[in-house]
């Protein structure tokens, strides 16, 4: 029987809520923004020549974000069909899709230039003001996020127990984790039809922390057993906090 | 319509020079004539963008810095509404006009250049989406979010497309919005509620610019097509609904792109190639992204193709767009065939429910759907009601002081030959989008019925596109006075406002802001750490793919943090039964479920949206008048052979593989 105190998946349930599926860093923010450009100027390259005598340039820059999500979408099937829908084949396919399109990369740069060329001058004190507003969109965003964070209306302790192989296997794991915002002393008994196997007394677990055993149980995957899990907290022996079984049955 | 005696059309277009007044009385009713005819289409004033300026930024950075400022108060205040404090949710909606108002005041000033108009709408897009991060920060809490959220996870997990999604099987058929946000996390290292966010904040910026330049073309005014913009963020699915990450956010901004190729395609004199192949790109990722908006723009675009027709465009042209209108139904009828979905059905269903909530609306001589109440008696304040409905009123006063206006733009005239009188009119895409205007007076009934609402809102949509360009015609054509232009630019920038606050307040009202405070079966107000965190339980200790049985939304959480098969809505009736009959058991052998997520909070109060599961599998069930009762929840902990892995203390999960086994 082994017992231990390990570190929460996250650092607390609020936390989960920002789980990334994905884990990003400067170089790989870099090369989305690389990818996510290259696509737009392949689109805008396109479109410009597309549209050449019948759109302003506003025009055919709004019509170019269309064709490039277009694009995307067009790569993303065609990845599908290849069986290559990943990182290294979203790369691939965009590199080669530059290099098809090219020729009309020219078109894409005169979009960008006619615009920016005609843009009117600009002060430093209202250059002052945008990059202010950037600064204070991105701290409103940080703040939001920080208040969303730190809400929990709940606190709780999560108890599980599962039965650690087949039907017929009578090793379990049992465990807690402490989700109560304060560090909390627990206890615990183990029943096998109701008669009490084992017991733990005076388990101090921290926020966010886990407590986590496995248990051999002989004889627990007999005919109607009920393996029986109680939690206790705080010392309260006289009701039990949480409740879990497992019947051989299931 | 003969007499002229009133007020003269300014079709030669001087600024501000309507002439006339009311003149006598020359015969019997002329006043109530002349009265009439100068609410509904007399006179109306230059719309053109004459007095413009050059281009400069003019007020844009000022502005900016305002939105910005807002932002960060509403952000504040969505702090102190997670702390309960009650003025909160009023503040935010006060943020939002600080910034709304501002700008669309600058926006219908005359002399405002195009350039500034344009960036103070990407300024007013910025902001609107900014708020919506501000109301969800950290991740998905809308209910559809949580549908796509979990296509994405598939085509990441998988690297496969049209993985079947439990949440919504329809969806993994039109996956562009899914693969536009899968691609961008798979080589950014983003996390797709982070990649998602782009995505359609890039599409939003597109939709918004869009609808400019297609208003730009169909007006020629640059200062009627921002306020037309602005108008339509007073849709009442614009500010969340549409800037979710589902995919009608992304198929409306390729709509909008390909309705724009479209005019500008009529417009032109020579057909280009370039623009057709454009256009069909753009219609065919439209076709893969959704389905329901495909249809609307077939209707859009076959609706454009018979008004040419009967305007007596030349031939050329009619056979551009017929063409057009042609490729724009046939494509996603193609998509649907090739990829083998279930739209039809899908699509179908939502008819159905829309039909039968109008039957019962029509029933009961107006509507079983309390406004402003929902299902767990929750009212909203006054000043909400108040606001929803003076921008729904506001919205048909300016349709009724616009419709015949922007139908004299569109140069439509009626036409006395012999006995006979013939319509004719030189702007079709004008009239179209005047004509659709029709459909929001249907949309506004449509809200009126519990099963029709859902329906009514999606309508909207469509209907803003027409509701738009015409209400900004009656603001700028008759409701302003040149000589008093900043009592008209502010009056017409807080009425602007008011819709925007409105359309938001139709949308999500008392979901504007997530409650501090856990409520049962409310969607962005029943998501919260604990439930996520029990989903996680479940992937890291059980596993992905085990078939759920779960209330709505727990469905939800499971189904994407927990990576798990939630069962068909109507498979999971055995969670509401008193007991587990003959019928549940053959629910729960059809469905296997393995496991069940009993939320005892779910007893607490009553649901919010009157149902547990999913309002489709509970239409024929009477709404629920009292909690539900925990008994029923508690029966599978009475059953033989059915343990309890999991206990939190108000979640626990029943493994009831020996209720689903053979």
């Amino acid at each position: 029987m082994i017992s231990c105190l390990i570190p929460p998946l996250l650092s607390g349930p609020g936390s989960q809520l920002a789980i990334a599926e994905g884990h990003v860093t400067a170089a790989s923010a870099l090369v989305g923004l690389a990818a996510a450009g290259v696509i737009w100027m392949i689109g805008s390259g396109l479109t410009k020549r597309a549209l050449a005598d019948t759109a302003s340039n506003f025009e055919a820059l709004v019509v170019s974000g269309a064709v490039a999500l277009a694009l995307v979408i067009g790569l993303g099937l065609i990845l599908h069909g290849i069986g290559h829908l990943n990182a290294t084949g979203w790369l691939v396919s965009i590199g080669v899709l530059a290099i098809l399109t090219f020729p009309y990369l020219g078109g894409s740069i005169a979009l960008f230039t006619g615009i920016l060329c005609r843009r009117p001058h600009m002060s430093g004190r209202d250059a002052l003001m945008l990059a202010s507003a950037v600064i204070l969109s991105v701290v409103a965003i940080q703040e939001a996020r920080n208040g969303a964070f730190s809400h929990r209306e709940f606190a709780f302790t999560e108890l599980w127990l599962l039965r650690d192989g087949d039907k017929a296997s009578d090793q379990f794991v049992l465990g807690f984790t402490n989700h109560e915002r304060v560090t909390a002393m627990y206890g615990l008994d183990i029943l096998v039809d109701g008669r009490l196997v084992d017991v733990w007394n005076g388990i101090e677990v921290e926020p966010g922390k886990s407590w986590i055993t496995a248990l051999s149980l002989p004889g627990a995957a007999g005919p109607s057993r009920r393996v029986e899990g109680l939690l206790y907290k705080n010392g309260d022996r006289e009701t039990a906090y949480r409740r879990v079984w497992v019947e051989s049955g299931a | 319509m003969a007499d002229t005696t009133a007020f003269s059309l300014d079709s030669a277009g001087k600024p501000g020079k309507a002439t006339g007044g009311f003149a006598a009385v020359r015969r019997p009713f002329n006043a109530v004539y002349n009265g009439v005819s100068f609410l509904l289409w007399r006179p109306t004033w230059d719309l053109s963008d004459a007095r413009s300026g050059a281009a400069s930024w003019g007020w844009a950075p000022q502005l900016a810095l305002v939105t910005a400022a807002a932002v960060y108060v509403a952000a504040l205040c969505a702090n102190a509404h997670r702390n309960g404090a009650e003025w909160s949710k009023l503040a935010f909606y006060l943020c939002i006009a600080g910034f709304i108002v501002p700008v669309a005041v600058r926006t219908v000033w005359p002399s405002t250049s195009r350039w500034e108009r344009i960036w103070l709408l990407v300024i007013a897009t910025l902001g609107l989406f900014l708020i919506k991060i501000v109301r969800a920060p950290i991740g998905f809490i809308d209910h559809d979010e949580f549908l796509h959220w979990r296509a994405a996870l598939d085509i990441l997990e998988t690297q496969q497309l049209f993985t079947h999604n439990p949440l919504l099987p329809v969806s993994s058929f039109y996956p562009g919005l899914e693969i536009a946000t899968a691609g961008l996390a798979s080589v950014s290292g983003l996390s797709v509620f982070a990649a998602g966010s782009l995505v359609v904040l890039f599409a939003r910026l597109i939709q918004v610019c869009a609808l400019f330049i297609l208003y730009a073309r169909i007006t020629g005014s640059s200062r009627v097509s921002a306020l037309g913009c602005l108008v339509y963020m007073g849709c009442s699915t614009f500010v969340v609904f549409n800037a979710q990450f589902s995919y009608e956010s992304l198929a409306l901004a390729f709509l909008l792109v390909a309705f724009f190729l479209a005019v500008a395609l009529q417009q032109a004199q020579r057909a280009s190639l370039g623009v057709i192949a454009v256009l069909v790109c753009v219609v065919s990722a439209l076709a893969t992204t959704h389905h329901v908006t495909s249809y609307a723009l077939a209707g859009l675009l076959l609706g454009y193709a018979v008004l040419e027709l009967f305007r007596g465009a030349y031939a050329t042209r009619l056979g551009r767009a017929l063409l057009i209108s042609a490729f724009a139904i046939l494509v996603p009828l193609a998509w649907s065939k090739i990829v083998g979905s279930s739209g039809g059905s899908y699509l179908g269903r939502i008819f159905e429910i829309t039909i039968h909530g109008v039957e019962d609306m029509l029933q009961s001589f107006g509507g079983d759907r309390q406004l402003f109440v929902g299902a767990d008696g929750t009212a909203a304040p006054v000043w909400q009601r108040s606001t929803a409905i003076a921008a729904v009123l506001l919205t048909c006063m300016a349709l009724a002081c616009g419709f015949l206006r922007a139908l004299d733009k569109a140069g439509l005239k009626i036409e006395r030959v012999k006995f006979r009188f013939l319509l004719t009119w030189t702007n079709s895409a004008l009239l179209l989008l005047t004509l659709l205007t029709l459909t929001y007076p249907v949309s506004v009934v449509l809200r009126l019925s519990s099963f029709g609402w859902e329906f009514g809102n999606r309508l909207s949509t469509i209907a803003f596109l027409g509701v738009g360009v015409v209400v900004a015609v009656a603001a700028l054509g008759f409701w302003w006075v040149d000589r008093y232009e900043r009592l008209s630019s502010a009056v017409i920038g807080a009425l602007a406002g008011v819709l925007v606050l409105g359309g938001i307040i139709g949308g999500v009202g008392q979901f504007v802001l997530v409650s501090p405070t856990y409520r049962v079966v409310a969607d962005s107000d029943s998501i919260e750490p604990m439930g996520i965190s029990a989903a996680h339980w479940a992937r890291t200790w059980l596993g992905p793919n085990n078939t759920f049985m779960a209330d709505r939304v727990n469905r939800l959480l499971f189904s994407t943090y927990g990576r798990q098969r939630a069962v068909e809505v109507g498979d999971s009736s055995p969670l509401l039964a008193k007991k587990i009959g003959e019928k549940e058991r053959l629910s729960m052998l059809r469905s296997q479920a393995a496991f069940a997520v009993i939320d005892m909070r779910l007893t607490y109060e009553l649901p919010v949206f009157g149902f547990v599961l999913d309002s489709g599998s509970e239409k024929a069930m009477p709404v629920y008048e009292e909690p539900l009762d925990p008994m029923v929840l508690l029966k599978f902990g009475r059953q033989p052979g059915v343990s309890r892995v999991f206990d939190n203390g108000y979640m626990t999960i029943a493994d009831i593989r020996v209720l689903s086994d053979d």
